[in-house]
Formats: structure tokens, C-alpha cells, sequence
């Protein structure tokens, strides 16, 4: 009896075990990357290094926070570095007629981009990818017709370098703000009635509206969300460089949703969470920083992100059958 | 009489199509008087040369309701490949560039088939993968040829048409006597149409959906090779955002973004439409950043009015059942 006790106990622990390791191997390997790129380079592990990650990601992470929302409504917006771009053009355009004038521009544009993403996708119901893709485009087009093509420079203005440039209590100001967004989101998310919402809509469309959730509002908010979290970043953004040229915001979507999606947010919808995002935000700035200090050419960083994406999503889809079966 | 009527508005319906393309070439003769010449026919047809041959493959893949965002990328690696290897030879070099192309779709073939990825997410991936792996092979640089014969591949003629235009209309014809009267073709539209059904049917859909990424890919390789011979030169960042104009094209002809429905006929009038459209906008002088705004308008207006119409079908297909 004895026996057959401890016998079980020893399965019931590795079935702990394994369900531990299978829930929080994104951590692991977190600590894993951080140990190997300490020993690699003298450099990782020094204040002005991580104060760099930090001034690096910022504008990541807060986007990464709307994108989260949109993929967890089973969505993905495509467009989130044009209406990056649109934000930051108008932002700057504005800054002649006063600082409050232009922020509110630019929140104003994200909104209605997002807006415009939402109404195609919840009212419409048309393919999200082409949408987001054909709004890419427009977006984009319009920020390069308002701004010439030109090579855009921020006033320096004290109010607006100040959230780029200065420290509160050691860290960067940026920092507070991607903080706070992060637990906006999460209260949002994860404790509110509307997060819920977004949650069921995701997970199945059909099931939410028949348990009474307008579920085409749900992801027409869920865009709108994400194109104002987008102007907030773009704020940053204009903030943080000296310069704004259309071309420079477009890398940030693909970064954008590979941050999500290694996090362990599900592209099928429905699952994932913001701690997961910054996770996944922690991990990629790190990898960013690391192929950086290992002199890895910009070339190969990008197919090197790109096959991260993918072995991600691979990992997230080989986890969840294991899940089953554990 | 009446019936009659009923029947001419229908062709019209039917061919809407064929009737924006005449229409299109009636304002572009008018407003360039050297237009209507079979030269000039052939011109535009040479002009969408690249973006018609990758659109078969990109319809046959939309047709089984998944979509492939690699095929720029993949282009683009392929004329890389092919002029890196031009020192070993004009066979050799086209045949690797080629294949290494082909081997995209079947990387991209796999991982949604095997792994259960999203196609988006793969396909996005990938996209990335080769458009850096191909940066870092150039250098990021362009890379000129040294093989002058590899030139008539794109620039060549027989009989007075171009050699390119020849290879369009084959691979045209190939995909819709593969799309009409193989098993394979047949297929595509019931795996489409419901997958559920079309495995109860006894359709092996992961071979099918594997092969319709390679063929996807494959076509998205002949037209690198087509792009780079007729400008002789190879660079990793051509074609941005080709991948959605030729979904757009393919979308324009009527295959619908939901699957099980369209054709390579319709996807070639979407071509010339668009690749029309874009020669009207350089003859009316428009600027470039208009010219942008606008392709992503008209792509925005048809991905709508598919959602449109395929909800009223769905609508009037729930009606008949009751």
C-alpha cells in the first residue's frame, strides 16, 4: 500500500514538475539567456547598458500592450507602425501651434486609425491581414503627403525632450510611463468586465454573441485601443529622437508582434495576458541587446528575429498539445 | 424582349471585369494617343508580367483558404541566389536560385502543416527570414550579372512577342486546366469550400495544402527570375509589399479571401486592372505619394466588398435551407 502510495506521489510530482516546466519555460529560458549573455559579454550586465535596453524598448512595449489587446481578440493589426508613423508626422507637424494642440492631434489620429481598422473588421467583418495591410498602405502614404517625404525635426521644447531624455529617481522617465501602461492593461485585462468580454469574444466569436456580447463592438474597441496606446507611444517616440522620417517607425511591426507572440499570446485568440507580454518584451530586448554586443551584422539580426517568431509559435503550439496530455 | 434584357444585364454582371479593362484602355487611348497599337497591348502585359505569374499561385493557395505573405521575399532570395551563383555557370545558377526559392514553400508548407502554425504568422516569419538572409548574402548590395544570355529570359521575343509574355500565358493556361479538370484543382476548391467535409470526402488535405505553398512559392521564384533578367541586377529588397498587391489582384478577380471560391481567369483581369491603373496614374502625372494612397484605397474598397458579398451570400445560402 505503502508502496503504491509513493509510487504515485512520485508520478503526481512529476506530472507537477513537467506542468511547472511546460507553464513557465518562457522564465527558464529567460534565466538561461541572461546567465549565457553575462558570461559572453562583460558589457550586458552594467547600469548604462540596461538604462539603454530600457530607452530601447519603451516605445515597444507600450505598443506591445494594444497589440496584445487585438491579438487576444483574435485579430492582428498590421498597420501599427503607419499609424506609428502618422501619429509621430502629426505630432511634429502641430508642435508650432503649442504642445497640447499637437498631443492631442496625434491621439486624435490614432483613434480614428483605429477607428478605421475596427469598423472594417468588427462591422464589416472583413479579412483582418488585408485590411490592416490596405490601411498599412494608406496610412503610411498619408504621413508621407503631409510630411513631404521630408525628414522631420522636433522643436526642442522643454516639456517634450523632457519625457525622452530625463531620469526620475535613477530611471529614465519613459520607463514610469511603459510601467503604468502595462498596469492600466493589466487591471483592464485581466479584472474588468470589458477584459472578460474581450477574452470570450476572442475565444469564439459565435458562443460570446450568444451569451449577449456585442462581439463586433468588442473588436471594434479592441483596434481603437490599440490605435490610441499606439499615438501615446508615438508620443515617445517624437520625444526620444531628434528626427522623424516615415521609414524609420516601420520596423517596429514586425518587433511588435513578435514581442506578443513569444510572450505565449496565441494568435488563435482568445489566450494570453499582459504578463506574458512583458516577458516576451524582456526576452526580445534582451536578444536585441545581446546580438548587438556580440557585433551580429543588422542583416542577419532580422533573419535571426525572424526565425525567433517563428520557433516561438512552433514552441507555443508543441506546449499546448503537451498541456493536453499532462 | 424582357428576358433578353434580364440576360445582357446579367453578362454584364458576370464579365464586370472585362468591361473595366475596355473601358481602362478606351481612357488610357484617348488620353495617350499611341496607345492602341498591339505594341503597346503587349507592353502592359509585359509590364505585369511579374506580379500576373506570381498571382497563380497565390490564387491557387487563396482558393484553399490559406494565403502565403513570403512572396516577395521570396522573389527577391531567389534573384540573390541566382546572381551570387552566376560564376558556376547560366544552368546551375537558375536552377539553384529556382530551387532555393521552391524550398520557402516547402519550409512554409511544412511548419503550417506539421507544426499547426497559423499561416499568417509563418509566412510573416519566413518573409523576414529571406529578406535578411538575402541582405546579408549581397551585402546589401546590389548584385550585377555577368551571364548576358540569362537576359533573354525577360528581354527576349519569339516571333515578335516577348518570351515573357509567352511564359505568362503557359503558366495561365497551366493553372486553369489544373484548376478545371485535375483531381488536384478540384480539390483545392472543396478543401476551401469546408475542410470538415472535404477530409470526410477522403481528400488528403496536408499533402494538398503543402503542395499548394510550393507551387505558391515556386511561382514567386519564376517571377524573381523573370524581374532579375529583365533588369540584370539582384537586390534582397525588391518588391516591398508585392505579397498584398497580388492578393488584391487575385481578390479584385474574384477569389474570395474566405476560400472555395475563384479563379486563375478572374486573377488575370485583376492583374491588368491594377497593373492599368497604375499606368493611368503615370500618365495623368500623379504624384507617387497619391499613387501609394490610392492603391491602398482600391485595396481596402475590394477587400470590403468581398466581405460584403460573401455575407449576403451566406445570408441567401441560410435562406434557401429554410
Amino acid at each position: 500500500m505503502i508502496e503504491v502510495s509513493i509510487k504515485t506521489t512520485r508520478i503526481e510530482l512529476k506530472k507537477i514538475f513537467l506542468r511547472f516546466f511546460y507553464n513557465q519555460a518562457m522564465i527558464i529560458f529567460l534565466i538561461v539567456l541572461f546567465t549565457t549573455l553575462s558570461i559572453a559579454s562583460g558589457s550586458f550586465l552594467t547600469i548604462d547598458n540596461w538604462l539603454n535596453i530600457i530607452r530601447q524598448t519603451t516605445v515597444l512595449g507600450i505598443m506591445a500592450c494594444g497589440m496584445t489587446v487585438v491579438i487576444i481578440g483574435k485579430g492582428v493589426d498590421l498597420s501599427a507602425a503607419a499609424i506609428l508613423a502618422l501619429c509621430a508626422v502629426v505630432n511634429v507637424m502641430l508642435q508650432p501651434y503649442g504642445y497640447p494642440v499637437a498631443i492631442t492631434a496625434a491621439i486624435l489620429t490614432g483613434i480614428v486609425c483605429g477607428l478605421v481598422n475596427g469598423f472594417l473588421i468588427g462591422k464589416i467583418k472583413a479579412n483582418f491581414i488585408i485590411v490592416t495591410l490596405g490601411t498599412q498602405i494608406l496610412f503610411t502614404a498619408t504621413a508621407l503627403i503631409i510630411s513631404g517625404g521630408r525628414n522631420l525635426s522636433s522643436r526642442p521644447e522643454r516639456i517634450f525632450s523632457y519625457v525622452g531624455a530625463e531620469n526620475l529617481l535613477g530611471l529614465p522617465l519613459m520607463f514610469y510611463i511603459l510601467a503604468l501602461s502595462f498596469i492600466v492593461f493589466g487591471i483592464i485585462l485581466h479584472k474588468s468586465a470589458s477584459g472578460r468580454r474581450l477574452f470570450a469574444t476572442g475565444l469564439n466569436d459565435k458562443a460570446a454573441l450568444v451569451a449577449g456580447i456585442n462581439s463586433s463592438n468588442v473588436i471594434m474597441g479592441s483596434y481603437i485601443v490599440n490605435g490610441f496606446i499606439i499615438a501615446v507611444s508615438s508620443i515617445i517616440l517624437a520625444s526620444r529622437l531628434p528626427r522623424i522620417r516615415v521609414g524609420t517607425a516601420s520596423e517596429y511591426l514586425f518587433d511588435v508582434i513578435t514581442v506578443v507572440v513569444l510572450g505565449g499570446t496565441a494568435l488563435s485568440g482568445g489566450v494570453g495576458g499582459i504578463y506574458k507580454t512583458a516577458i516576451g518584451l524582456l526576452i526580445f530586448a534582451i536578444i536585441r541587446n545581446g546580438m548587438s554586443l556580440l557585433a551580429i551584422p543588422y542583416e542577419y539580426q532580422q533573419a535571426i528575429k525572424g526565425a525567433i517568431l517563428i520557433l516561438a509559435v512552433l514552441y507555443d503550439e508543441f506546449n499546448r498539445r503537451k498541456r493536453l496530455l499532462y | 424582349m424582357n428576358k433578353l434584357w434580364q440576360k445582357t444585364i446579367n453578362f454584364i454582371i458576370a464579365q464586370k471585369l472585362l468591361f473595366i479593362i475596355i473601358l481602362m484602355i478606351m481612357v488610357l487611348s484617348i488620353a495617350d494617343r499611341s496607345f492602341l497599337t498591339i505594341r503597346s497591348i503587349l507592353s502592359i502585359f509585359d509590364h505585369v508580367i511579374i506580379n500576373g505569374v506570381m498571382a497563380v499561385g497565390m490564387t491557387i493557395l487563396l482558393i484553399s483558404g490559406s494565403f502565403d505573405l513570403s512572396v516577395g521575399g521570396v522573389m527577391a532570395f531567389t534573384g540573390v541566389v541566382t546572381f551570387l551563383l552566376q560564376p558556376y555557370g547560366l544552368f546551375i545558377s537558375t536552377l539553384c536560385g529556382l530551387l532555393a526559392g521552391t524550398f520557402v514553400g516547402v519550409l512554409n508548407g511544412l511548419l503550417v502543416v506539421k507544426g499547426r502554425i497559423n499561416a499568417f504568422i509563418v509566412t510573416l516569419g519566413t518573409m523576414i527570414i529571406f529578406r535578411g538572409l538575402g541582405l546579408g548574402l549581397s551585402d546589401s548590395t546590389p548584385i550585377k550579372g555577368r551571364i548576358p544570355s540569362f537576359q533573354l529570359l525577360g528581354r527576349g521575343s519569339i516571333l515578335g512577342i516577348p518570351n515573357s509574355v509567352v511564359i505568362l500565358i503557359i503558366i495561365y493556361v497551366l493553372g486553369w486546366y489544373v484548376l478545371k479538370y485535375t483531381k488536384f484543382g478540384r480539390d483545392d476548391y472543396a478543401i476551401g469550400g469546408n475542410v470538415l467535409s472535404a477530409r470526410l470526402a477522403g481528400i488528403n488535405i496536408n499533402l494538398n495544402t503543402f503542395f499548394y505553398f510550393v507551387f505558391c512559392s515556386f511561382t514567386a521564384a519564376l517571377a524573381g527570375l523573370l524581374y532579375c533578367s529583365r533588369v540584370n541586377t539582384a537586390s534582397a529588397i525588391f518588391g516591398p509589399g508585392i505579397e498584398l498587391y497580388i492578393i488584391a489582384a487575385a481578390v479584385l478577380g474574384g477569389t474570395s479571401l474566405f476560400g472555395g471560391k475563384g479563379g486563375v481567369i478572374g486573377t488575370i483581369q485583376g492583374v491588368l486592372i491594377l497593373g492599368m491603373l497604375e499606368r493611368v496614374m503615370v500618365i495623368f502625372n500623379v504624384n507617387v505619394n497619391y499613387q501609394t494612397l490610392s492603391r491602398g484605397l482600391v485595396i481596402l474598397a475590394v477587400v470590403v466588398t468581398d466581405a460584403l458579398v460573401s455575407r449576403r451570400e451566406r445570408i441567401l445560402l441560410v435562406r434557401r435551407e429554410v
